[in-house]
């Protein structure tokens, strides 16, 4: 217990430091961009969390970040590294539409909604297995057939929603809106937060189980340290990295199908703001445990929902917040370089 | 420019001199007092098993290491700290094992690339390189397509490329860390020519290798390295083969504590445990030659219930292709390897486990754990796999803590609990891990590959004891390893590998003497 007590210090150490970095590198850039940081950080906390609608909607933006972010980190704790979140997002959100919007869209909502989040995530663990497959017996990296695999998924929706799945005025590309049935409940009154938050939550505990308490969340552990003693020992070294990247898939299409489900209703070209992508870094905020990629999530979650009211009253641009987002990963990255030498050097 | 003037200041016919010379990389001594006298126009091979300590020297005299104690006498100068610069200077250059090539480059921009750090100049500096370059190879004999990427070129060609390079720099002292290692054997034969062209020019040259046979054609003496030790410098004509085996993988006269310990070896035409079908025969095995690797050729040996079958030789005999036989990591070509009269060719890794078949991997670091883990998991690594561990789609996982827990004591590994990462262990309780997990199903049949590889003595001991109460317990062993002292120790009858063959297998009473000849080469009539 003392090691995990030391290990979970350090961690909490080399957070901190970093979070003092990144704050040290926005009060420079605020200051460069001519506004003033308190102003600027009040803006943030009251955009974020001023009021419970605030509250609600940074946790709808936590949510899919949540969800990808796990997903994320499925594939990277097997060292797939996974940057495919974003195209795995869209075709989740495209099996969704279909099957909310137009297959089954009469069904009662208690069937149609699992069905919708059910084939959110199948569509996205069969897109990330794709790419799972072309590793493990192509030997095809795997950060280029999931980036390349992103735009394929972004030209198959645009292509969707100028033809099979435009809704029927043709007045625009987009499809047509979930009917209500299909649409996931606003869970507190006065709010637009919605069930998909509990959906993720539970995806903390099953990711956590499933990698921790599972024959094949260990053999994808094995796999990601050392996968020549992995082999050694019997353990399907490309079936692991498939189902590694099947697993990464399902969430981050589940993400894509809670999003359409809770929030927006109808897909149109540019559907996601790029969760894929943010994805990544929530997963490595969250050194890729589940738990502390709950808290980097609600962190990236509440930068984006007060960055709307950061730009109406600090006046400065809401493009900032992707300035801040970029300056901690950058944090990020420099303080586990430095932890791994720490490693190599103490060992 | 095809003569060097002799240098002025090696008035005691030295170009190169390392004095007691230590290194250490934290715990493990790499170089404990090593002595190495390099002479003017000579090639003096060093030579040594793998971590005896070839490269760790190779590096301290081109400057690229520090090392921790001892002196460097160069020209006249006693260094105690002898720098890169210092090494350019004394006009050292290294062909390194892995070329230090851009291979994005052509070759032409390589070897300027090398001049551009020298002089600073740019202008004109590739056409005066290339002028440069073409001179050497032509005087090497050596036709080298200059405008090529160095990543299109075949291997040996690269290596002229990295031999040029070190000559353009005028380069006295040159320093091969295991050239022939990646080369056909026609290559190495040109590259021989050329070394000796070399010598003539009155250059110095450092030769590392394992292979005896090479050392014996090319060099002009010889120091023998093991385990960070300098066994001692001879001229060729004073040695042969046999001799320097022998002095590679341990001398005759140490006298090994563990041997004076160890119980009776019954003989080997004693019946005692030879009633049943042996547990693991081989019948004319052999393997697909591939490059850069040792083809095995018709083993033929089996192995009984109970007894402990040493496999001695030099590094690089086929030893490596044999473990992987049995790890199921590669095809044989011809004959029949079974185990338990069951032909092996049919069993994926994980059958020849639940069968029985245990193994300590040779380099534990890479296969045999997962550093980034915890112990537990990594003593509950192969027994997630059975059944009993268990339930549906969940781990027992109180039952894989026990189990990992028993193991922690059975096996004595120092840790203050389970959750501990394997790697941040020391190297004799991570193989106490290897060795428990191996050891702990029983196995008919164990394959220990180097079991006792950078263990300190303790570890050493510990280790044995397991290997002989497994056998005692009527398993049967095939013990891999080139410390002829365990081989000789642990083992009922030794088999000797040389280039891919067994040269013959005797009882381990056998004459270091004769070993040594066996792992030579020569045929000695085997009783086994």
């Amino acid at each position: 217990m003392a090691n995990t007590a030391r290990s979970f210090g350090r961690w909490l150490l080399t957070a901190a430091i970093t979070l003092l970095a990144i704050a040290g590198l926005t009060t420079l850039v605020v200051t460069l961009a001519g506004a003033h940081i308190g102003d600027v950080l009040t803006a943030l906390y009251q955009g974020a969390a001023g009021s419970r609608y605030d509250i609600g909607n940074t946790l709808n933006r936590t949510t899919p970040l949540l969800l990808t972010g796990l997903g994320v980190a499925i594939a990277f704790r097997a060292k797939i590294w996974n940057i495919g979140g974003e195209g795995q997002f869209l075709v989740g959100a495209i099996a969704a539409s279909a099957v909310g919007a137009y297959r089954w869209h009469s069904l009662p909502a208690p069937i149609l909604i699992p069905l919708v989040m059910v084939s959110g995530a199948f569509a996205g663990a069969a897109w990330g297995a794709i790419a799972g497959a072309l590793r493990a017996w192509r030997g095809v990296p795997e950060v280029i057939s999931t980036i390349m695999l992103n735009f394929v998924a972004a030209q198959l929706l645009s292509f969707l929603l100028h033809g099979p799945m435009q809704e029927a005025t043709h007045a625009q590309p987009a499809s047509e809106a979930l009917p209500l049935n299909a649409q996931l409940p606003v869970i507190l009154p006065d709010t637009t937060l919605h069930f998909g938050l509990y959906l993720a939550l539970a995806a903390i505990v099953v990711v956590t189980v499933y990698l921790f308490a599972t024959p094949a969340g260990f053999a994808l552990r094995v796999v990601g340290d050392n996968p020549e003693a992995a082999r050694a020992s019997g353990i399907n070294v490309a079936w692991t990295q498939v189902s590694a990247m099947a697993w990464s898939g399902a969430l981050c299409g589940l993400a894509g199908a809670v999003e359409l489900s809770g929030k927006i209703g109808s897909l149109y070209e540019n559907y996601s703001p790029g969760y894929g992508f943010t994805a990544v870094a929530v997963a490595l905020l969250g050194r890729l445990n589940p738990w502390a990629i709950a808290l980097s999530a609600l962190f990236f979650g509440a930068l984006s929902a007060g960055s709307g009211s950061m730009e109406r009253s600090a006046h400065v641009s809401s493009v900032l917040i992707y300035v801040i987002q970029g300056v901690t990963l950058l944090a990020l990255l420099a303080s586990q370089q430095i932890q791994a030498m720490r490693r190599s050097a103490a060992g | 420019m095809t003569t060097l003037p002799p240098s002025p200041s090696n008035p005691n016919n030295t170009a190169l001199a390392l004095q007691r010379i230590t290194k250490r990389f934290g715990a493990f001594t790499a170089l404990d007092g090593v002595d190495f006298t390099l002479r003017p126009g000579e090639i003096h091979a060093l030579l040594g098993e793998n971590g005896a300590g070839k490269s760790t020297l190779l590096k301290i005299m081109r400057g690229l290491l520090r090392p921790d104690g001892g002196e460097i006498v160069c020209d006249g100068q006693t260094h105690s700290a002898f720098t890169l610069k210092d090494a350019r200077t004394a006009g050292i250059g290294m062909v390194h094992q892995h070329f230090m090539l851009v291979s994005s480059m052509t070759v032409v921009e390589n070897l300027a690339l090398a001049e551009a750090t020298a002089s600073g100049a740019l202008p004109g500096l590739e056409a005066a390189t290339r002028e440069r370059a073409t001179a050497i190879a032509a005087r090497l004999g050596w036709t080298i397509p200059w405008d090529n990427l160095v990543a299109d070129l075949p291997v040996g060609t690269q290596q002229r490329v990295e031999i040029v390079r070190t000559l353009l720099g005028d380069a006295r002292i040159l320093l091969f860390d295991e050239p022939t290692a990646v080369l056909a054997p026609t290559e190495t034969l040109e590259l021989f020519r050329v070394l000796r062209t070399l010598r003539e020019e009155g250059r110095s040259l450092v030769f590392v290798s394992h292979k005896l046979s090479e050392v014996m054609s090319l060099c002009d003496r010889v120091t023998v390295l093991r385990r960070g030790k300098t066994v001692g410098t001879v001229t060729i004509d004073d040695t042969n083969p046999n001799d320097l085996a022998r002095r590679m993988v341990g001398s005759a006269e140490k006298h090994d504590l563990e041997t004076s310990d160890a119980p009776a070896h019954p003989h080997p035409t004693e019946p005692a445990v030879t009633k049943a079908q042996p547990i693991v025969s081989f019948t004319k095995v052999s393997t697909k030659p591939r490059p850069m690797e040792t083809a095995l050729v018709d083993l033929t040996f089996s192995i009984n219930a109970g007894e402990i079958l040493g496999v001695a030789g030099v590094d690089g005999n086929g030893q490596a292709e044999l473990i992987q036989i049995f790890q199921g990591l590669r095809a044989w070509q011809s004959g029949e390897a079974a185990f338990l009269g069951q032909s092996m060719r049919q069993m994926g890794v994980r059958e020849r486990r639940e069968f029985g078949v245990a193994i300590i991997p040779p380099d534990r670091h890479r296969e045999g754990l997962a550093l980034g883990l915890s112990v537990g998991e990594n003593l509950a690594l192969e027994a997630t796999r059975q059944t009993a561990f268990r339930q549906g789609f969940w781990l027992r996982r109180r039952k894989l803590r026990e189990f990992s827990q028993q193991l922690l004591t059975d096996y004595d590994i120092r840790t203050d609990r389970l959750s501990t990462l394997a790697g941040s262990l020391s190297g004799g309780n991570q193989q106490k891990i290897v060795i428990a997990r191996a050891l702990c199903g029983q196995p008919q049949l164990l394959i220990a590959a180097s079991p006792t590889r950078g263990l300190d003595v303790g570890a050493t001991a510990y280790v044995h004891r397991k290997l002989r109460e497994r056998a005692a317990e009527g398993g049967a062993i095939l013990l891999v390893s080139t410390e002829l002292d365990e081989i000789v120790a642990l083992s009922h009858r030794i088999a000797v590998l040389y280039e891919g063959r067994i040269v013959g297998i005797v009882p381990s009473n056998t004459p270091r003497e004769t070993l040594g000849l066996m792992m030579g080469g020569k045929q000695v009539v085997g009783h086994g």
